[in-house]
């Protein structure tokens, strides 16, 4: 794998902080002791989800230096040590996501539960990563990390029925945000540093439950019926027959072929493309109703295949319309564009409809602002 | 039938391979003749390009008989201009057409000569040996309004 495509990855986690690695005000503990406790269940659920995030986005940085070191492979010594110090996260169950359900014992036992396993996480997290980066950077970096007693802690807590969790939580918040922002520091030292964001990613509401329950279910919808348009112009259209006939029987996965653009969600170039058939393949993309996508089946439809110095064959359909997933072959075998298709639901998935209309909508004032 | 046609037709020649070979100006009368001989459909009209000449195929066959006859045209290629069969046999529309969308070759009399396979806007004819492959070609697509929508 290419080098430049391992770092620009790498820029990308790091360019994810600013979505995972949020900083918590101390004022939701007076906001919990004035509601009584309530705000508190908020508070462990935003540092559970906080916990996760940003654990998650760690493993993906690890993982994608892992890769980076192994494409150099200089040191064999150090990509071993690394795949070690790494595979320790699975072991001890750093790498998994906390359940939100885990906020039930949590009630029982007054917050204890949760404030002793979010502590005795972080400690182990950044006991770990404090080798890691140690042994890419090739000098021992100092333990930043305050260890906090967490067995003592727990015999404070009980025996002052759960006020000592008060102060704990405290601690909590204020040694995240320090690991937080001494790990923006560490990233920055890194060679590869320099931060990419993906664009279109607003970091304030990403994270709104409502809205991304919302965009979950439509895209659930969206991906158990996707309905493609019947457009075979040449000999990869046969396939495509036979991937929707019985053997293979896409309409197991809810691909049921329309007739209509105006019906369709999904547009297959299976086959060839003439300069003159472009533009009404433009038009019937143009016809088509929002979100829409396009498979480009095929050599032909992907460059122009075997046709590419003749006269009249159009040389990529992406030069008239966006394709989201193309498909090589000539023709692809059934197998293939049933893959294709669960490519492309996976990346139906990834969706954000009603997410982005909140955004523009909040945005719209916002920008007025900055401009 | 080739034997007849040739009495009838002194200047008709029948070449090595079989080809009839028919004078440009003399296209008409042959095919009228042909039709009046019970030859009643035309299969195909082609073109090729032999880089001094154009050639011009007429396949035309019989239901009644069976029998088929291949007659051939040869044109200058500066000036490549034949009478149209159309009146004839109205299936010799698109051939026509066609020949005239890959090789310019114009049909003297045809109801609509304008392109068929090709974008309108396209420029040269494609089949013949002088055509580069790499042209670049423009093709557009407006919409009723005639705002463009598209172009390549």
């Amino acid at each position: 794998m290419d080098r430049e495509y391992v770092t620009d990855k790498i820029r990308r986690s790091m360019g994810r902080r600013i979505l995972t690695d949020e900083e918590v005000s101390g004022w939701w503990i007076i906001g919990g002791i004035v509601t009584f406790g309530l705000l508190f269940l908020l508070l462990f659920l935003k540092l559970i989800h906080r916990r996760n995030e940003h654990f998650k986005r760690q493993k993906m940085l690890e993982e994608q230096i892992i890769e980076l070191v192994g494409i150099d492979l200089k040191d064999k010594k150090m990509l071993a040590d690394l795949k070690a110090i790494h595979n320790e996260g699975y072991e001890s169950g750093e790498f998994k996501d906390l359940s939100f359900l885990r906020i039930i014992p949590a009630i029982i036992t007054l917050g204890l539960y949760i404030e002793w396993r979010l502590t005795k996480d972080l400690m182990i997290h950044a006991e770990r990563q404090r080798r890691f980066f140690s042994c890419y950077l090739g000098r021992e970096l100092e333990d930043t990390t305050p260890q906090r007693p967490t067995g003592k802690y727990l015999g404070l807590g009980v025996v002052t029925l759960g006020l000592f969790g008060i102060y704990w939580t405290n601690l909590i918040i204020k040694d995240s945000n320090e690991h937080f922002k001494d790990q923006w520091k560490l990233e920055d030292l890194l060679p590869e540093a320099g931060m990419e964001i993906d664009e279109g990613v607003d970091p304030d509401f990403y994270k709104n439950i409502i809205l991304t329950t919302v965009d979950k279910f439509l895209n659930w919808g969206r991906t158990c019926s996707v309905w493609p348009m019947a457009f075979g112009t040449a000999c990869c259209a046969m396939e495509m027959m036979a991937t929707f006939a019985s053997r293979n029987d896409m309409d197991r996965y809810g691909m049921i072929f329309r007739n209509s653009p105006r019906q369709a969600d999904v547009l297959i170039v299976a086959g060839t493309i003439t300069q003159k058939m472009a533009p009404r393949l433009r038009r019937l993309y143009d016809q088509m109703a929002e979100p829409k996508y396009v498979i480009a089946m095929g050599a032909c439809a992907m460059t122009g295949g075997p046709f590419v110095n003749s006269y009249s064959v159009l040389k990529g359909v992406d030069k008239v319309i966006p394709v989201d997933i193309y498909l090589p072959g000539c023709p692809p075998r059934p197998e293939a564009l049933l893959n294709a298709f669960l490519q492309l639901q996976e990346r139906m998935k990834e969706e954000r409809t009603v997410t982005k209309k909140f955004e523009r909508w909040i945005l719209k004032d916002r920008k007025e602002v900055v401009t | 039938m080739s034997e007849e046609l040739l009495n009838e037709f002194p200047h008709v020649v029948k070449s090595e391979d079989g080809l009839l070979l028919v004078e440009a100006d003399q296209i008409i009368e042959v095919c009228t003749f042909l039709k009046n001989k019970g030859f009643d459909f035309l299969e195909a009209i082609s073109g090729a390009d032999f880089e001094e000449y154009l050639e011009v195929i007429y396949n035309i066959a019989s239901y009644s008989k069976p029998d088929r006859v291949m007659l051939t045209v040869r044109i200058s290629k500066d000036n490549p201009i034949l009478p149209t069969v159309t009146s004839l046999w109205h299936g010799a529309n698109w051939h026509e057409r066609e020949a005239y969308d890959m090789f310019g070759i114009k049909f003297k009399g045809h109801p609509k000569l304008a392109r068929i396979l090709l974008p309108d806007s396209w420029d040269g004819y494609p089949l013949l040996k002088s055509y580069p492959l790499d042209k670049e070609q423009k093709v557009e697509l407006e919409d009723e309004t005639g705002v463009e929508i598209c172009q390549i």
